[in-house]
């Protein structure tokens, strides 16, 4: 049995789920007797450095995993934040590292030139670079074959990528090594021009009293179907990445609906992200324990101050999207808006954005409200004048209608990924519904990035 | 221990409902097909001239419109393969899905590659997840075998509904008595008034979007509307096997591995719900038309027969989140009494008592005549 260990940070439920996906048995704990008899370690994190260390100091679960790691010399898995903490310090805090490796976790933005956006999520294939401790001690985990990204493990230096301890045998760990989702490990990105990554497209969907349904710009919400067979086909399908947004939840003042997010976080095998009613902290953090990546806020950056700063602080800035939703008043200025577009900002987009950029956003999902189920293509405009003003990605959405549109937006818009509704949901426009997704080698061969 | 009889060329058994033999030991069943084969020349070139002068019809009746018929799709292989041909008939058809909620990623996919690689628009009724629910769950309360039942009569409403909606008489639907045979009348019927009856006595919410097929709607589509319910598929000859290699050829589709496979419901319903509550093994509908057709030996139909069900662990996970049951729960409604349909208020009697109205529309093509030969007369005791 795998033990995944609870400390209080970690996307818990979706690594749960991808052991299972891949046929082995875990388990959840956050009991010392547990873990303490636990023959394999899964050490997740979302978030920030110190905040986990901080949390397992708390857990008391110090000894426990130190004795099982270095004592009982278990295999232990590191994901993401987790793999941070095994090092002995990180730049991204002050507090020291577990220490069970000999190394220092470095920031590769300050080192290599890059014009590469980060974070970044979505499949990458990563090569190992050190052969030495690939075969001993720690393995970089390769992620499925998609764009290049380079995965560095030279000695004392651990560029932040995903590491197993001890692991070379880990059954656990090779399995999950054939398919690792890239959300789980943060990669150090090469700075050859040819090195591309791949463009995400995100399927986005929306929720309104547990059903699936389509707005066409943010109005006449039609329905789709079931969240849950719906999820299980873009699995199967194996789309990058899902968002769930429900459309009423912040302007009726509702919590997410728990009930159904359990169901889908269940079912989902890719990174996903939910925006609607996400209030709090508590929120949050309740949104990660259950498996969802990242959450999407945009009415409480208005009702709640300091929100997406106290998320990012806690969980990191890769878990935080700001989403701006943006609407063309009648004098062509473009207006942001908030509360399913019942209230209008008064910053332009690219400075909200900024602002956004600052508070912690690690990604702006920007949505296009004239755009929106139209079919027309992106605001290449909007999302253009947006992605100068932020270093972070910078998700479009609205309009998409065929390939060439997500190809322009990419391109002349700079954006980093695409949200799209209609494409996905129906087979046409003005005809029937119909869940699908491109294929793949056709996005390749419009967007660049190997398939 | 005495052995069951069973059929000489089929695989129908004693066991199956209304079932006798003749002097060569051939059951009633495989003797149905024949005459039907006979009546519609069904492969011959008299069947292809009949369904050739329906074709003419069909597009002389469509001339002006966008479209000048509906086919029903699933993503399952007669279905898909109905939409090649009809584009090779020179047809200009519109798909039509009921989605039920419950399709699997190979279903929907499929309908996505053949319509796309075929240039053919399709419209999908999608019935609301939470009603949907409440129907199976209350089939699954009643007791009864026809777990999907509601999906079938929705679907030929939605086709009724929308060659309506788009000025169309004609409905096209993959059928193929040869492929499949007719399932004979036993344990298993259902109508629209059944489906009605099963949810009013065991349903908790009211049924708003069901698209469900009532006795006057029937009425309504084929004399008010004068729709025409055409089996294409019982004119020419059919193999679900070169059908297959077509569709993967011409346009990528899939197999998913078995008949009805590509939804979970009636997965559910054919690799667990019905072994498991009732002992019915549906298999022997397509393993005994494969074996009727001589596309398998007797023995191998025998032996295929024999080789137990694999279900997928992992769908009654599904089913029970879907359906909101516990494991007590849904233990509980896989044992507990059984129901049949006569237990319910249907519309079968009103069917056999105007049978000689309905040969007229069934030969009129206005209602199928599989609906005839199944739903008009009275169910041999057996």
């Amino acid at each position: 049995m795998i033990t995944i260990v609870d400390y209080g940070m970690g996307n818990l439920g979706s690594i749960l789920n991808m052991l299972k996906k891949i046929g082995a048995t875990g388990q959840i704990s956050s009991d010392a007797a547990v873990i303490g008899a636990a023959t394999k370690l899964i050490l997740p994190g979302v978030g920030a450095f110190d905040a986990a260390m901080e949390r397992i100091q708390q857990s008391g679960l110090r000894p426990v995993l130190d004795a099982r790691a270095l004592e009982a010399r278990v295999p232990v898995l590191g994901i993401c934040l987790g793999m941070q903490l095994l090092g002995e310090s990180s730049e991204e805090g002050v507090l020291p590292g577990l220490g069970w490796l000999p190394a220092k976790v470095l920031d590769f933005r300050r080192r290599i030139p890059s014009e590469l956006k980060v974070p970044h999520m979505g499949w990458n294939l990563v090569r190992q670079r050190c052969k030495s401790h690939g075969s001993t001690s720690c393995i970089p985990i390769s992620c499925s074959a998609r764009s290049r990204l380079t995965a560095s493990c030279g000695r004392p230096t651990v560029s932040n990528s995903t590491l197993a301890y001890n692991a070379a045998t880990s059954s656990a760990c090779s399995s999950i090594r054939r398919r690792a989702i890239a959300s789980a490990c943060t990669c150090c990105p090469t700075s050859r021009k040819s090195d591309v990554l791949r463009v995400r497209v995100i399927p986005c969907l929306q929720l309104r009293d547990g059903a699936l349904v389509k707005t066409v710009q943010f109005k006449k919400p039609a329905y789709i179907g079931d969240p849950v067979n719906t999820v299980r086909i873009f699995n199967e399908l194996e789309v990058d990445e899902l968002a769930f947004v429900d459309i009423e939840a912040s302007r009726l003042g509702r919590e997410p609906n728990w009930a159904l997010l359990r169901e889908i976080t269940d079912e989902c095998f890719m990174p996903l992200s939910y925006g609607g009613g996400v209030a709090s902290l508590a929120t949050a953090e309740r949104l990660f324990n259950m498996g969802f990546e990242k959450v999407i806020i945009n009415s409480a950056t208005l009702t709640t101050p300091g929100l997406i700063a106290e998320i990012a602080r806690v969980f990191g800035t890769q878990a935080v999207i700001a989403a701006i939703d943006v609407r063309t008043n009648w004098l062509g200025r473009a207006q942001t808006a908030s509360h399913s577009g019942t209230r209008t900002g008064d910053m332009t987009p690219d400075r909200w954005a900024a602002a956004l950029e600052a508070e912690g956003a690690g990604e702006i999902l920007l949505t296009s409200i004239d755009r929106e189920g139209t079919w027309r293509g992106f605001d290449v405009r909007l999302t253009a004048s947006v992605t100068a003003a932020v270093r972070v990605p910078v998700i479009a959405h609205g309009g998409c209608g065929t390939l060439a549109h997500m190809a322009e937006v990419v391109q002349q818009g700079g954006a980093s990924a695409v949200a799209v509704g209609s494409l996905v949901v129906y087979q046409g426009q003005g005809l029937g519904v119909l869940v699908n997704f491109p294929e793949r080698d056709e996005l390749a061969r419009r967007l660049g990035g190997a398939a | 221990m005495t052995e069951l009889r069973v059929c000489a060329r089929c695989v129908y058994d004693e066991r199956t409902p209304g079932v006798s033999f003749d002097g060569e030991g051939i059951c009633n069943y495989c003797r149905q097909v024949d005459q039907l084969a006979e009546q519609y020349g069904t492969g011959t070139s008299r069947g292809e001239a009949a369904l050739q002068a329906i074709i003419e019809e069909i597009r002389r009746a469509g001339r002006g419109r966008k479209y000048d018929c509906v086919v029903g799709v699933s993503g399952g292989t007669d279905s898909s393969y109905l939409l090649i041909l009809a584009k090779q008939w020179g047809l200009r058809p519109l798909a039509v899905h009921y989605d039920n909620t419950w399709n699997s990623a190979i279903a929907t996919q499929n309908i996505r590659k053949v319509t796309s690689a075929l240039k053919v628009d399709l419209d999908t009724l999608v019935i609301d997840n939470a009603e949907s629910e409440d129907i199976y769950r209350a089939f699954l309360r009643a007791g009864v075998p026809e777990f999907d039942a509601s999906t079938d009569i929705a679907f030929a409403q939605t086709l009724r509904q929308r060659a309506a909606r788009h000025g169309v008489r004609y409905i096209l639907e993959g059928h193929s008595f040869m492929a499949e045979g007719l399932a004979p009348v036993g344990k298993n019927y259902f109508d629209g008034g059944y489906v009605r009856d099963v949810h009013a006595r065991f349903g908790e919410r009211p049924l708003r979007t069901y698209p469900n097929l009532t006795f006057w709607q029937f009425m309504k589509w084929a004399l008010v509307y004068r729709q025409k319910f055409i089996r294409p598929l019982w004119y020419v000859a059919y193999s679900k096997a070169d059908a297959r290699r077509v569709l993967e050829a011409e346009t990528g589709w899939q197999y998913y591995g078995g008949h009805h496979l590509e939804n979970r419901a009636t997965a559910f319903l054919h690799t667990i719900y019905n072994p498991q509550r009732f002992g019915l093994d549906n298999r022997n509908l397509a393993i005994g038309a494969e074996a009727r057709t001589g596309q398998i030996s007797h023995e191998e139909a025998l032996r295929r027969l024999r080789t137990p069900l694999t279900p997928d662990p992992e769908l009654v996970t599904y089913v029970k989140k879907r359906l909101g049951l516990s494991d007590d729960q849904y233990a509980q409604l896989m044992s507990g009494p059984v129901r049949t349909y006569r237990d319910f208020k249907t519309y079968k009697r009103r069917f056999e008592r105007l049978r000689p109205f309905f040969f007229v529309l069934a030969k009129a093509n206005m209602v199928p005549m599989s609906f005839y030969l199944k739903y008009c007369f009275p169910q041999r005791a057996s």
